[in-house]
This record gives structure tokens, C-alpha cells and sequence, in this order.
């Protein structure tokens, strides 16, 4: 089973992302806020296989979770989620983009041929 | 006060899309989670009996999804409008005609001074955008000081043009803050102004970056170089 990290502080995104994807089989782990994505992180996260990261998130922006990431679980995948095509000002970069808006089915294809895409 | 001012449907995009930019993103939002729980329960439906089921149920999730596209495409269609009233040919143009432009162009009686050591530094982009974050810059710089002359200065560091404006005012009390949209304690201000020129560098493949103390403000664009970085003809 693969096993997801969503930090997004919006919570219907939270809320209905991750139900859909635990019906089609991953285990997914929340986080509300930077704050809290810092906590799990800095604590002894699980070996996520990705990290599905929001932009704004409210007390600070998700790219800057991408160096603590990178140093914590260096194998895990970081997919930058927009609700905003081309969001800017991303200071670290993430493997690959995730637009939220896309129909479930299509947004369950691109993150299944993400994971499996080598690192 | 100039009779014209050159940078004024620059300016008015630009409020426009920064003013718009997070009432798009949170709409969006709103419509990705809709479609998202229309999506989840047309599929619980669909592995249950439809024994007596109104057959409406089905007929209004699809109409939710279409309601959903729908709104979707007229905040992407009023976006690419506004992308493509400010979209130009990226073209290698001269910071300091960009810095003249903004200096010229600035609503207040301040004093300027503009230092370029090196007066052929050419970056890739919009050139009335940057003169345009450039006078934002300017602008508030001569809001935080009465007295002193604004100083400009542009320069290459590590491969890329840095263009710093500095006034001798009290400073930035709090950075972050002052980048965060309608944040302002000036009367009359929108609290847009450094947002939009940020909006600008981060479209020109740089950064925007505040430093501050008592003796003043440093507020700095950080852009890439152009391929050729030097204006034609030099």
C-alpha cells in the first residue's frame, strides 16, 4: 500500500482528497498547516512514498517544507498541488506538479504514473 | 504630476490581477473540492443497488460536475484575458531603460539617484513591467522619507542584475507582512504595491527581497541576465 502525506490547510480538500484516494488504496496522513507538516516531519515521520504539498498554506508556503523533506526522507516524491496554474514564487522545487482542479480520475492517473516514474 | 502617465494600463492590470489572484485561487479551490465530493459519491452510488432510486440523483451529480466546469472555465478564461492584455514577446531590454522609465514616470516631486556601474545590463521580459515594479518601489521609498534622496542602483551579482532602491526612512517594521496583499497603515493605500512587484520579478524568473534597520529600507529585485546581456550596439 502507498502511503501519501497530504498537507493542505484547506479542509475540504483534505477532507474529500483523501477519502477518494484511501478508496482507491493509498494511506493517507494529514496535515493541516506548515506547522504541523513541520511537526510530523521533524518527528519519525513513516517512509511516505509521496508528499502531496499546497502551495499557501496559511503560516507559511509549502515549498519551504521541501529542504526539511528532502534531508528527512530523501527517497520520498514532493508533488506540488495549485490550485492556480503556474503558481509563482516557489523557492524550492518540487519533482512535479499536481493541479488540484483536475477530475479525480485524471489526477489519480498522473499521481499513480508519478510514483511509479523513477526518482 | 506628468501629463500622461505611460505605465497606467500596466498599472491597472497589474492591480487588477493581484487584487483577483486570491479570490481565483480560493474559488478554484472551492470548485476542485465540489467535483471531488460529486466524484465521491456518484461512485458509492454506483456500487450500490438502484433499487427505487430517483433516477434525478445521477441526472443532478452530472449537473453538479457540468455547473463546476463551467465555472471553472470562465475564472480560466478571465485569467488568460488578463495573461494575454499583459503577455509581450520576451525580449532582451536595458534595465536602465527600465529604471529611466520608472524615474521619469514617478507621481512624487522626490529626488532620485540612480547608480549603474555597469550601464549595459539587459534583462528578458516586459520592459514597462519592471519600470512599473520599479516605480512602486520608488514610490514607496519616497512615502517613508521626507527629505533624502531616493538612491537606485543597478548592478550584476553572481550572473544576475540586482536593482536595489533604498530611502533613509525608519524602515520595515515587519517584511513578510508588507508582502501580504491589502496589508498597509497608510491611509488611502491599496497595500499592493510591493505585492505586484514581486508578481513582476517572480514573472521575470527573479525574487524580491526587503531588508531593513533604522537607518532605512533596502527593498531589492533580483532578476536573471538576459542570454546576451549587454543592449545591442555596446
Amino acid at each position: 500500500m502507498k502511503r501519501l502525506l497530504l498537507v493542505d490547510d484547506d479542509e475540504g480538500n483534505r477532507v474529500t482528497l483523501s477519502a477518494l484516494l484511501e478508496d482507491d488504496g493509498f494511506a493517507v496522513d494529514l496535515a493541516s498547516s506548515f506547522a504541523e507538516a513541520s511537526a510530523t516531519l521533524g518527528g519519525s515521520p513513516p517512509q511516505y512514498d509521496a508528499i502531496l504539498l499546497d502551495h499557501s498554506l496559511g503560516d507559511g508556503y509549502g515549498s519551504d517544507l521541501i529542504p526539511l523533506i528532502r534531508h528527512v526522507l530523501p527517497k520520498t516524491k514532493v508533488f506540488a498541488m495549485s490550485a492556480s496554474a503556474g503558481a509563482g514564487g516557489m523557492r524550492h522545487t518540487a519533482d512535479a506538479e499536481l493541479p488540484k482542479g483536475l477530475h479525480f480520475p485524471d489526477f489519480l492517473a498522473r499521481l499513480q504514473a508519478l510514483l511509479s516514474a523513477p526518482h | 504630476m506628468i501629463p500622461s502617465d505611460p505605465l497606467r494600463t500596466t498599472e491597472l492590470l497589474a492591480l487588477i490581477e493581484e487584487a483577483s489572484a486570491p479570490l481565483r485561487h480560493d474559488v478554484r479551490n472551492r470548485l476542485a473540492s465540489v467535483r471531488n465530493l460529486a466524484f465521491f459519491v456518484r461512485r458509492k452510488l454506483a456500487a450500490e443497488t438502484e433499487v427505487e432510486r430517483d433516477p434525478r440523483v445521477h441526472e443532478f451529480l452530472l449537473k453538479i460536475d457540468d455547473e463546476v466546469e463551467r465555472s471553472d472555465a470562465l475564472i480560466e478564461a478571465w485569467s488568460a484575458k488578463l495573461q494575454g492584455r499583459r503577455e509581450v514577446e520576451p525580449n532582451a531590454f536595458s534595465v536602465l531603460d527600465s529604471v529611466r522609465l520608472a524615474v521619469d514616470s514617478r507621481r512624487q516631486p522626490t529626488s532620485v539617484a540612480v547608480a549603474a556601474p555597469v550601464e549595459s545590463l539587459c534583462v528578458e521580459g516586459d520592459l514597462q513591467a519592471l519600470a512599473f515594479a520599479i516605480r512602486c518601489l520608488l514610490e514607496n521609498a519616497a512615502e517613508a522619507q521626507s527629505w533624502s534622496v531616493v538612491q537606485v542602483c543597478v548592478e550584476p551579482v553572481d550572473g544576475q542584475c540586482r536593482i536595489r532602491v533604498v530611502d533613509r526612512g525608519p524602515g520595515i517594521s515587519d517584511a513578510a507582512r508588507s508582502l501580504e496583499r491589502f496589508a498597509t497603515t497608510k491611509p488611502g493605500h491599496l497595500g499592493l504595491g510591493l505585492c505586484m512587484a514581486q508578481r513582476v520579478a517572480v514573472q521575470h524568473g527573479g525574487t524580491l527581497s526587503i531588508s531593513s534597520s533604522e537607518a532605512g529600507a533596502e527593498v531589492c529585485l533580483t532578476l536573471p541576465l538576459a542570454r546576451t546581456h549587454t543592449s545591442a550596439g555596446e
